[in-house]
């Protein structure tokens, strides 16, 4: 028998095909609304108009729309995602080239965040109003003021510069060298967890407070439970709506990552996702995308999964 | 180039007799650092001191480049990023020393009395990196120029081509169809290199399908991992024992100017492309680094198009000519790095046109009359001024364009378009005036002809309706017919003062291309274009 979680599940996964279906449409109609024509922009201003229509008619962009975007879609299913206008190379191969590149970095971000995050927004919780939860309250704040760019910036400045401790520019996937792969890591995560950090912080402050006056509580202390059982209690609880943000936060770090790979020069998906919109890469930039949505579709099903894992009321009998 | 190639070559030219020769001789920019009319004009520190050893020889010198490469096909691969790496490793026919056409896979030429015909003699020396591993023959030059001519690759540039044949082992003739000055010197085009044709084939064939270059230049290809790094290497079989004096060159690209110029500084690579004007104080400040500096590399205008009003009516441009503040804006845009410019060659070049008090200067008040006699036909008008956010310069020139025409009384606006956006609108026309800007080109031909000739068919804004329009295209056409160098350079002059008199685009700057570069590295040698030579460098440990 299909239990409710796996029911679920197949419910959502049959959802996220209509959802990817309507965003390829979407993608492929918006970036040709955009005025700018590839053939210009690869040839440059003083191209002869016999070699703008040769590469116009070589990358297909003569005919009509609809044929254009069946073509594409016909491609896509079966795993062509084409060839990029630009650099002649295969998408799927270009996107697979960088795809590690920006999970890790968004791994990175994810990793940082919490490890700020859960011990900040517990710290705070347990010592409302005193200035440790000052600290953590005036961090939240901070952190999703900063706009990240200019957060990356100055860490570079500071630790790569002036300091000259962390390489400023590149990145070397951890996979070849562990050492080098965390201090080129460092930076590009810090800059990316740090809003992250301070909205999980708050939330989870607010929420474990909230929790850690439940009535329910005093019933479990009068069992003779230690206060210690009784705030893991509280914390699995007030972890419920903190996971759905953090899953949430998880497809912005995917976002922020665009910013964060311009400002450390992280050879990622993100620059692949620049370099086509600068250059009207269609090919590349749908491509792209679709990667991200899926990756954004894909970590909403895990999140409600755990969300789902996490409250037994969802959970119900089979 | 290397120092008997250049004697021969320089010799050769003198005694030419065609003409061609003569008037590919571009305008020497003075790339070195020759003095300007500006004398506010921050000085370079490159080449200030040289350590006393001399050049060293090994060492890794790494690049910050400001884009990804766009591929590594000579023959079908558009970007500059990529053109300095083929650049490298590749060699053209011609190259140019001081503004001059040398030599470089050629070592001597001969052009025909009717100007049609162009024989090189090559070096004998010229080697392919492994793994061809050959000398190279004039069966190579011909195989080449017949691949960059196929599917419009090379666009019109090589139309005038009718034939490519090996008269020699070491000996190749061109043949024109017709009388076309500017081919000489294209011949020094970065993408007109030699390829051999076991190496493309095995490759694929196709164009486009060449990425893993095989060349006979100084540098050898030896890794490319797309996005992250291509790395050099010293090719040592190359025919100057003296270049390259490094042992590699490795090449990242940090999109990101401001963190390109802090990995210049955190010693995180030893140069960077593509410097700003406003962060080239701080390089050239900073005891740690200096600057490279190429004067003249992009020609600022503000661009027309003369048959949308109230942009036809040249007693508005001429108004708006003078009310431009050329020098304002080379201050503001690229921090005094350029000159204020009224067309795109220098003074030092032969195809500057010494305009002297004619040409139109900062005088408000002078816009204004030239205005009301033309009865005020900017009355009740605002003018669009289409500028883009990726480039200063072109995005200042608007900027301050606006605040100076309202000093001289008349009502204008910016339309900020993405650059991709921008450059359709100018190849559509679509446009009554942009702030636009061109990379420096040899010849005037490049410059001029797109411009204005009904010929140079998605530019034809400078309809026949206006003044003197006959005969600025008659003189366009002669200017690329004519092959002696004295009758093109009259030509151009007078085209030059009908410029300054009808404005059909209003020239602005000439702005310096700046690269940065750790104190430790020596031996940049600027020329004409924005290409760097690696093989000349070096870096003292």
């Amino acid at each position: 028998m299909v239990s409710r979680l796996q029911a679920f599940l197949i419910r959502r996964l049959l959802w996220a095909l209509p959802v990817l279906a309507l965003v390829s449409v979407t993608i492929f109609g918006l970036i040709r609304l955009v005025p700018g024509d590839p053939a210009i922009v690869m040839l440059g201003a003083d191209a002869p108009p016999e070699q703008l229509a040769a590469v116009r008619a070589e990358l297909g962009l003569n005919e009509p729309l609809p044929v254009q975007y069946v073509d594409y879609v016909t491609d896509a299913v079966q795993g062509d995602l084409g060839r990029s206008y630009v650099t002649d190379r295969a998408v799927s191969a270009s996107i697979a080239s960088r795809l590690p590149t920006t999970l890790f970095l968004t791994f990175a971000g994810f990793l940082v965040s919490l490890t700020i995050a859960i011990p900040a927004g517990l710290l705070s919780a347990t010592n409302r109003g005193e200035w440790l939860d000052g600290v953590g309250l005036g961090f939240g704040l901070l952190g999703v003021s900063i706009p990240n760019f200019w957060l990356g910036i100055l860490l570079l400045l500071l630790f790569g510069v002036n300091l000259d401790w962390l390489p400023v520019a590149g990145y070397v996937s951890p996979l070849a060298d562990p050492i080098a792969g965390i201090r080129y890591l460092l930076l590009p995560g810090i800059t990316l967890g740090t809003a992250m950090a301070a909205v999980v912080t708050r939330m989870l402050r607010s929420e474990l407070l909230e929790e850690l006056r439940r009535e329910y509580l005093n019933a479990v202390r009068m069992k003779g439970t230690s206060e210690l059982r009784v705030f893991a209690h509280a914390t699995k609880n007030a972890f419920i709506p903190v996971v759905t943000v953090i899953g949430m936060q998880f497809g912005y770090l995917l976002g922020g990552s665009v910013v964060i790979e311009q400002v450390f020069s992280i050879p990622g998906m993100g620059r692949l996702l620049i370099d086509a919109i600068g250059s009207r890469d269609y090919i590349m930039l749908q491509g792209v995308v679709l990667v991200y949505t899926t990756f954004f579709v894909a970590v909403n099903i895990v999140v409600d999964g755990a969300y789902f894992y996490l409250n037994p009321k969802l959970r119900g009998e089979e | 180039m290397q120092g008997e190639d250049t004697a021969t070559g320089r010799r050769t030219f003198l005694s030419a007799v065609g003409g061609a020769a003569a008037a590919a001789m571009a305008g020497c920019t003075g790339g070195d650092g020759t003095p300007t009319e500006d004398t506010d004009v921050p000085s370079a520190t490159e080449s200030a001191s040289t350590p006393e050893g001399g050049p060293q020889s090994g060492g890794t010198l790494r690049v910050g480049f400001e884009s990804e490469l766009t591929g590594l096909d000579p023959h079908q691969t558009e970007s500059v990023v990529s053109w300095v790496v083929v650049f490298n490793v590749y060699e053209t026919l011609l190259t140019f020393e001081e503004g001059a056409p040398a030599g470089r896979l050629a070592t001597d030429w001969e052009i025909g009395d009717d100007g049609r015909t162009y024989t090189f003699t090559l070096t004998e020396d010229a080697r392919f990196h492994p793994p061809v591993d050959r000398g190279m023959t004039a069966e190579d030059v011909v195989y080449s120029f017949e691949r960059m001519n196929q599917e419009a690759a090379m666009g019109a540039d090589l139309s005038a081509v009718e034939s490519v044949e090996a008269t020699g082992e070491y000996e190749v003739t061109f043949t024109l169809a017709e009388t076309f000055a500017p081919f000489f010197s294209f011949l020094g085009r970065v993408p007109w290199v030699v390829v051999p044709e076991e190496a493309v084939e095995e490759q694929g064939g196709e164009l486009g399908d060449f990425q893993e270059p095989v060349g006979t230049g100084p540098f050898r290809f030896e890794a490319y991992e797309p996005g992250e790094q291509l790395t050099l290497a010293v090719f040592e079989e190359y025919r100057d024992e003296d270049a390259p004096l490094l042992d590699a060159v490795e090449i990242t690209p940090i999109p990101d100017a401001d963190s390109r110029v802090a990995a210049l500084r955190a010693d995180d690579v030893d140069m960077v492309r593509g410097v700003s004007g406003s962060d080239a104080g701080t390089l050239r400040d900073d005891d740690e680094t200096k600057l490279s500096r190429q004067q003249g590399t992009e020609w600022g205008q503000v661009h027309i198009n003369c048959s949308q009003p109230p942009w036809d009516e040249p007693a508005v441009r001429r108004a708006v000519a003078h009310a431009i503040d050329r020098k304002a804006i080379v201050e503001a845009a690229v921090s005094g790095y350029g000159q204020a410019a009224w067309q795109p060659y220098a003074e030092d070049s032969i195809w500057h046109y010494d305009l002297g008090d004619s040409r139109r200067t900062h005088d408000p008040e002078r816009a204004r009359e030239i205005l009301d006699e033309a009865g005020n036909p900017l009355e009740g008008e605002t003018l669009t001024i289409k500028t883009n956010s990726r480039y200063g310069l072109m995005e200042t020139t608007a900027d301050l364009l606006v605040a100076q025409l309202s000093e001289a009384g008349i009502d204008a606006e910016t339309e900020t378009l993405e650059w991709a956006t921008q450059l359709s609108d100018f190849v559509g026309g679509n446009f009554g005036a942009m702030a636009f800007s061109v990379p420096f080109k040899i010849d005037p031909d490049r410059h001029y002809y797109g411009f204005i000739h009904p010929d140079g068919a998605q530019y034809n804004h400078y309809g026949e309706d206006q003044p003197d329009a006959e005969r600025m295209y008659e003189l366009l056409e002669r200017g690329r017919s004519e092959t002696d160098e004295m009758t093109r350079v009259e030509t151009y002059s007078e085209f030059e003062q009908l410029v300054n008199k009808h404005c059909p685009w209003i020239s602005v700057a000439r702005a310096d291309g700046i690269s940065g570069l750790r104190s430790n590295v020596y031996g940049v040698q600027p020329w004409l274009l924005p290409y760097t030579r690696y093989w000349t460098m070096w870096t003292e440990e």
